[in-house]
């Protein structure tokens, strides 16, 4: 009889060990991004945090789908409005290294698409004694600047280090972010976490030795937006096309005077 | 019975398919962005449309002219559809490019 319990444990050891190194932990988290543009006219999609332990790296990406794909929309009560949303391969995708501390996204210059490489340690938290329930998980406040937005989030530190899109860096996950002008924000909606069979390894589908650094796309971004400016292949009624000075980030800073066509069509607006 | 119910779906289909795929474009005037300037019986009007990125929070906006030697309204009119234009048509050569 202790033989036979013996050779049961044993063999209970060896299934349950392999199926450890076998299986891999993941924590999945769906959010909800709001961007409010200045009209408070705001946009609403879902997305998927996938943060693999063992691989140290996470997957971010859209999960809803938009009615109107890579279309011109007009706002219902603004002629002179349009709204568009870009789909295609990888565009909403974050891949993030916590093994060597680098993240990939990509980003449009003029509808030409670049991958962006990005250190993890770029944000400058500032983590404060404020505490509340998010989800069921008790969650930090911590705040920063980041790329010309100030920042509140919420993060629990029961969970593994990560957060939604690019935004990282604080010890746990962030379940909540809000830009102090309320233009962006991400709210968890669901956590789960559970295991699957382990892979040979997770795949980064960005061509990383094509990525460019953020300062390149800055000054890509700028270059193209000062030659867009006086773009006008069909002479007669038209101008150029003027691009802002960025989106969620800053790509031109307010006080660079080598681009000035967004401000000189401001003046001509209001003479 | 079953045909007539068939046709009937087909028809409903197509119809939200084509309701969904066109742009629409309201014809109404937006005075606040347009500026006319009128010279000698004719008017010329300077105005812009705005693209908002709802992925990126990124705008771009292209100007458009427009002139009338009728009315000011009609050199507005000309302008706006002439930006929309415009911005549909850059959009598609920076797509080719």
């Amino acid at each position: 009889m202790k033989k036979e319990s013996l050779f049961l444990l044993l063999i209970f050891s060896v299934f349950n060990s392999h199926s450890q190194a076998d299986s891999l932990n993941i924590f999945q988290i769906e959010y909800e991004k709001t961007l409010t543009f200045e009209d408070t006219k705001s946009f609403t999609t879902s997305y998927q945090l996938q943060k693999y332990i063992e691989f140290e790296a996470s997957i971010f990406d859209k999960i809803s789908k938009s009615k109107t794909p890579n279309q011109l929309v007009n706002d219902d009560d603004d002629d002179a409005l349009f709204y568009y949303t870009p789909q295609g391969e990888n565009i909403s995708f974050v891949f993030k290294n916590y093994a060597n501390s680098k993240f990939y996204s990509k980003h449009a210059i003029a509808y030409k698409y670049f991958i962006v490489k990005d250190s993890l340690n770029i944000f400058n938290w500032n983590i404060l004694d404020k505490t509340k329930e998010i989800l069921g998980y008790i969650c930090q406040l911590a705040t920063m600047e980041y790329r010309g937005r100030n920042y509140k989030a919420w993060f629990a530190a029961d969970l593994p280090v990560g957060g939604p899109w690019k935004f990282d860096g604080l010890p746990g996950m962030i379940l909540s972010i809000n830009s102090d002008d309320s233009f962006l924000s991400f709210e968890a909606l669901k956590i789960k976490s559970f295991k699957i069979k382990k892979t040979e390894k997770l795949y980064n589908p960005f061509e990383i030795k094509n990525a460019i650094t953020w300062d390149a796309f800055k000054t890509l971004y700028k270059k193209k937006a000062i030659a867009l400016a006086t773009y006008n292949p069909q002479e007669g009624n038209s101008g150029g096309m003027i691009l802002s000075r960025g989106g969620i980030e800053t790509y031109i800073e307010d006080d660079d005077t080598d681009y000035t066509a967004d401000k000189d069509l401001e003046k001509s607006k209001d003479n | 019975m079953k045909k007539l119910l068939f046709t009937f779906t087909l028809l409903v289909s197509f119809a939200s398919f084509a309701n969904n795929s066109v742009i629409e474009i309201n014809e109404k005037l937006i005075e606040t962005k347009i500026n006319k300037v009128e010279l000698d019986q004719e008017c010329y009007a300077t105005c812009s449309v705005t693209i908002r990125n709802t992925e990126t929070g990124e705008t771009q906006t292209v100007s458009g002219f427009g002139h009338s030697h009728l009315s000011c309204d009609l050199a507005g009119a000309s302008c706006l559809a002439n930006a929309r234009a415009n911005a549909k048509k850059k959009i598609a050569e920076l797509n080719n490019m």
